[in-house]
């Protein structure tokens, strides 16, 4: 882009008029002309990208859904139904979100091996790699409990399974069971549980990380390979 | 003679520069990301996943994926040694920094990554062993005493949206055995109305539905073939039944036919339908299905015209009247050869109490 087509769009009327409220352009400019060194500039540099589009689509089709999904025992698997067979381009919808969780998971390690192999965690970015791999666990915490939320008999098993394997756990398995449920087969309560952290918890969480996790990246650019 | 020499010398290439973020880098990202987007589009299309039927906590668990099976069969303690170690490999991950602290990559380093690549391979191998090792029979709906390793035999660990894994061919398999896996899986034997078949100790079974009489599996399927081909070629019926499958059955799951037969999996459409045919007749139909209209009576009309619900008039239809399913999916009737044939030889409209 020439610079006289930036000085022309930083003339606009319009953006003027906004800036003058939101005082924002400084800092927009200067994010747009962070310099990008040669090193990064290449494929395996755009999978932490490539991780937050997926993430941003799982958003997207995951709201879709919740507005049709119902969180009970006696609903969920109907109401899996109802968007598969009933929901206009439900099918769609919910065949992008699976899809877009697995290649999450995908992408999201494959990134973490970049960053290890390219010792990209190295001082000063340790607390990054760290919040990179707290990412890593919600990112997990989504992907099983979005397998339960159908409530198909998969997602009763998973469920079953998670809560007979923290009864296993020494010394506090019992009460790390009983947050997930008191009631034995796995029901409501289980779901409520898992359907709680998928959308109302995780997301708080994965909210926040990313955006220490973008900051930190802003502020300390791409590490240089070794 | 230094000047010609300077000519040919080659020019001394200039390192990279840096780039500002936008256009070039920005721009890169957005291509990129795109092209993922389209290819979760183009997945979701092929792929679309299926809606399992809703859980019974009552009833026989049935093998949906290795892992998840596995934490229900393999012993306690193993499933949480297991779990002690993938949060241990976690932890790990956190000291990541702390163990290879220098500012450039170390033998140590290396080594952190040799003995993390080495921790999940043998894990998951591990995993895979001790399934191997602790699975036992276990009984289900349809086969008592069918192990469920038996599914591991043919399919991977991986179980996704009609995953191909493993499925691709089997040997020699003596018809007596052919249900010992197949009257189990309920995708297999469902699609072509095998539900409800039975296999005698020789190998003769007595399929439900459009089968009448005993057959054996091999007259219609060739063990040998991949799944793909398992029908065996030039088997006019079955050919027909897949042609008409895929192109009739697979869309009415989610386009004009979902207001036919709201919320109906596919396999039930088979519980009435038979290549064309009402099995049992429209009387077992209607007490199954009252709403079906077929023959006999119709639904309460209400005071409604039919156009209400039948589209008017196209080549296909009679007395100005179309059937849904003509209008839901081009000439369904024609695959039957029904093609323009008066509508009240299959179906009547009669206004209840008239």
């Amino acid at each position: 882009m020439s610079e006289a087509t930036r000085k022309k769009i930083g003339d606009s009327r319009w953006l003027k008029w906004l800036d003058e409220r939101v005082r924002l352009k400084g800092w927009v400019v200067e994010a747009m002309r962070k310099p990008v060194h040669p090193w990064a500039r290449k494929w395996y540099y755009c999978l932490g990208g490539l991780t937050l589009v997926t993430f941003l689509v799982l958003v997207v089709t995951g709201l879709i859904l919740l507005q049709h999904y119902r969180p009970t025992p006696e609903g969920a698997a109907e109401s899996i139904g109802y968007i598969m067979n009933d929901v206009w381009l439900g099918w769609l919808v919910r065949g992008i979100h699976h899809w877009a969780a697995n290649v999450m998971m995908v992408l999201i390690v494959a990134h973490m091996v970049r960053v290890f192999l390219t010792g990209a965690y190295k001082k000063p970015r340790e607390l990054n790699w760290i919040a990179g791999v707290l990412l890593l666990v919600t990112t997990a915490g989504f992907y099983v409990s979005g397998f339960v939320l159908p409530w198909d008999q998969r997602g009763f098993e998973i469920a079953s399974a998670i809560v007979g394997a923290l009864k296993q756990v020494p010394l506090v398995g019992d009460l790390l069971a009983g947050i997930v449920t008191s009631v034995t087969p796995v029901g409501g309560e289980a779901l409520g549980f898992f359907f709680d952290n998928h959308v109302i918890v995780l997301p708080l969480v994965i909210f926040v990380l990313l955006l220490f996790h973008f900051v930190m990246i802003r502020r300390q650019g791409i590490a240089e390979p070794l | 003679m230094a000047k010609t020499l300077k000519i040919f010398k080659r020019k001394a290439k200039e390192p990279p520069k840096d780039k500002p973020f936008f256009p070039d880098f920005a721009m890169f990202e957005l291509l990129v990301g795109l092209i993922l987007v389209v290819l979760l589009v183009v997945a979701a299309l092929i792929w679309p996943g299926v809606a399992g039927p809703a859980a019974d906590p009552s009833g026989e668990g049935r093998p949906e994926s290795f892992i998840f099976h596995s934490l229900g069969v393999l012993p306690g303690w193993l499933v949480a040694v297991g779990i002690g170690l993938a949060v241990g490999f976690v932890i790990l991950l956190f000291f990541i920094p702390r163990l290879d602290p220098g500012d450039r990559r170390t033998v140590k380093a290396k080594r952190v990554t040799a003995v993390l690549g080495g921790l999940f391979i043998l894990g998951w191998l591990g995993l895979y062993a001790a399934y191997g090792f602790f699975a036992v029979p276990q009984g289900s709906n349809n086969t008592p005493g069918a192990e469920w390793g038996l599914c591991y035999r043919c399919h991977g660990y991986w179980d996704g949206p009609r995953n191909p894994l493993g499925v691709a061919a089997h040997g020699a398999v003596p018809d007596a055995n052919c249900m010992t896996c197949h009257l189990d899986h309920p995708k297999l034997v469902n699609y072509y109305w095998h539900a409800e078949e039975r296999v005698s100790p020789e190998g003769e079974t007595t399929p439900a539905g459009l089968f009448p009489g005993t057959h054996r599996c091999s007259d219609c399927h060739n063990p040998h073939a991949p799944k793909a081909d398992a029908v065996t070629p030039g088997d006019t019926r079955m050919e027909m039944m897949r042609a008409g499958g895929d192109r009739y059955v697979f869309p009415y799951r989610r386009t004009p036919s979902a207001e036919v037969h709201p919320s109906l999996p596919m396999s039930t459409c088979y519980r009435c339908h038979e290549f064309g045919f009402q099995r049992g007749g429209a009387s077992e139909v209607l007490a199954e299905y009252p709403d079906m209209g077929l023959v006999g009576e119709h639904p309460p009309l209400g005071g409604r015209d039919c156009l209400v619900c039948h589209e008017a008039v196209t080549e296909t239809g009679v007395g100005g009247i179309n059937c849904l399913f003509t209008n839901a999916d081009g000439d369904v009737h024609g695959l039957y050869g029904v093609q323009g044939s008066d509508c009240t030889a299959c179906h009547s409209v009669t206004t209840p109490g008239e």
